[in-house]
């Protein structure tokens, strides 16, 4: 027995099964195993943040320059917009009234309602060259769940797909293991929205399934459709950017831009379903 | 032994951190190295079998745990590379440029072309050539390029830690 255990050949083929195993153990997002990635996260995790926060103040020092020569210009262009947005409010605050006084009057609940907002930054971003995953710097601390919806001001993100005790691991509408139940804003058609191996390089994803004879042509708003449990309805994805009609009845797709600019994400905001 | 593992463990949190933040800004055409194949690369070329694989396993995990996917994968594949490598690795003239070279190119293209095939080919992902020429075989040349400035410092690091040991075990003697 002792032979066999202090055996090469034996050890090596045993890590090999063990590593088989934790690999098919881990598969599922939601295993336990995965609490063993706090062995990484939790010290890297201030080293990350740390690093972000310095990188972002340089990149902010190189950009004031730039800015300067930028600034005169936007002024005079902003100083125009202001008066308009200033009529634009005074109507916005009487449809805001309007919209409300309907509401009330239908008892629709607003679907934000549910959801408690937490900021996060992002603190690291994939390490490899096949995925489009990053980390944030709100974790189990910060009564993170998992699943749940990562967005912006523009629109959708993605998803809270790891949680460790800092951090939490956001799995991008762009990468592959992505699939949103999603709408066509004008036509109101169902489709998927999923992450693609050659489309994810550009920042790009596709809408698969879309019904025969549907409307959608490029410029279309692309928004989640609340199917799923997991996305709230209404978010914006993206817009078409092209549609690629096939033979097959279900073969068309389309390739979407997200509204939201992966490579200079900076902030995000994680809804949080509330108790 | 200590100080071996405070060192290896060093060298682990750094390859996590620089991995997942730094070079990310000097990705080119979208593709960043991959400083951990690097670093398991040094190691196997530098340590005993078992060291070598122990570490690559670990190297593997960190690089698993940051893609915040499947666990494993990286790992087993890291665990058999770093194998041959440190079995024939005194055989080897190490400080040579082609030879740092072949095995980085090697490991790199054998690792992340059998990471493609267990992950994504089994999903139905049929884009092995596109693949393969727009990110395996350019991260390879990166890596093979992060390999020349890395190897040395690496390699005194362990020179250094295995003076300590002798000295120390002289002394115990």
């Amino acid at each position: 027995m002792r032979r066999i255990l202090t055996n090469k050949i034996f050890i090596l083929v045993l890590v090999v099964i063990l590593l088989l195993a934790l690999a098919a153990v881990s598969y599922s997002e939601k295993s336990g195993v995965n609490i063993i990635g706090n062995i990484i996260s939790v010290p890297a995790a201030p080293l990350q943040q740390a690093f972000s926060f310095v990188g972002k103040k340089v990149g902010d020092f190189f950009g004031y320059f730039e800015d300067v020569k930028k600034t005169k210009a936007e002024n005079e262009e902003l100083m125009k917009r202001i008066s308009e947005l200033e009529q634009q409010i005074l109507d916005i605050e009487r449809l805001t009234k309007e919209n409300k006084e309907l509401k009330d009057a239908l008892n629709f609940k607003d679907q934000y309602d549910e959801f408690e907002f937490i900021g996060g930054s992002i603190i690291a971003k994939d390490p490899g060259n096949w995925f489009e995953v990053f980390t944030i710097n709100r974790g189990s601390k910060d009564k993170i769940l998992p699943d749940s919806p990562v967005i912006t001001a523009y629109g959708l993100v993605g998803r809270v797909s790891k949680i460790d005790l800092l951090s939490s691991r956001v799995i991008s509408i762009i990468d592959i293991d992505s699939t949103v139940s999603a709408r066509l804003s004008k036509s109101r058609d169902l489709i998927v929205v999923r992450g693609d191996v050659e489309l994810r390089s550009k920042g790009l994803c596709r809408a698969d399934y879309i019904p025969p004879n549907t409307d959608v042509m490029p410029g279309d708003t692309v928004e989640t459709s609340g199917i799923g449990g997991i996305y709230p309805k209404g978010i914006i994805i993206g817009k078409v950017v092209s549609v690629i009609s096939n033979e097959g009845q279900y073969d068309s797709y389309a390739i979407i831009e997200p509204v939201v600019d992966f490579k200079r994400l900076e902030d995000v905001i994680v809804l949080k379903k509330k108790p | 032994m200590k100080y071996r593992v405070i060192a290896a463990s060093i060298l682990i949190l750094m390859g996590a951190f620089f991995q997942s933040t730094v070079l990310e800004h000097i990705e080119i055409l979208n593709i960043r190295p991959n400083l951990l194949i690097v670093l398991m690369v040094i190691v196997s070329l530098l340590r005993s079998p078992v060291e070598s694989a122990a570490m690559a396993l670990l190297f593997g995990l960190t690089l698993d745990v940051l893609m915040g996917k499947t666990l494993g994968w990286y790992a087993l594949l890291f665990f058999l590379v770093s194998i041959p490598i440190s079995l024939i690795n005194e055989k080897l003239y190490r400080d040579k440029i082609l030879v740092l070279l072949t095995l980085t190119l090697g490991s790199s293209v054998f690792v992340e072309f059998m990471f493609f095939i267990i992950v994504f080919m089994f999903r139905g992902y049929e884009y092995l050539p596109f693949i393969f020429w727009t990110v395996i075989i350019p991260e390879a040349i990166y890596n093979c390029i992060l390999i020349l400035p890395l190897f040395k410092p690496v390699a005194t690091v362990y020179n250094f830690l295995d003076k300590i040991d002798r000295r120390r075990n002289r002394l115990a003697a």
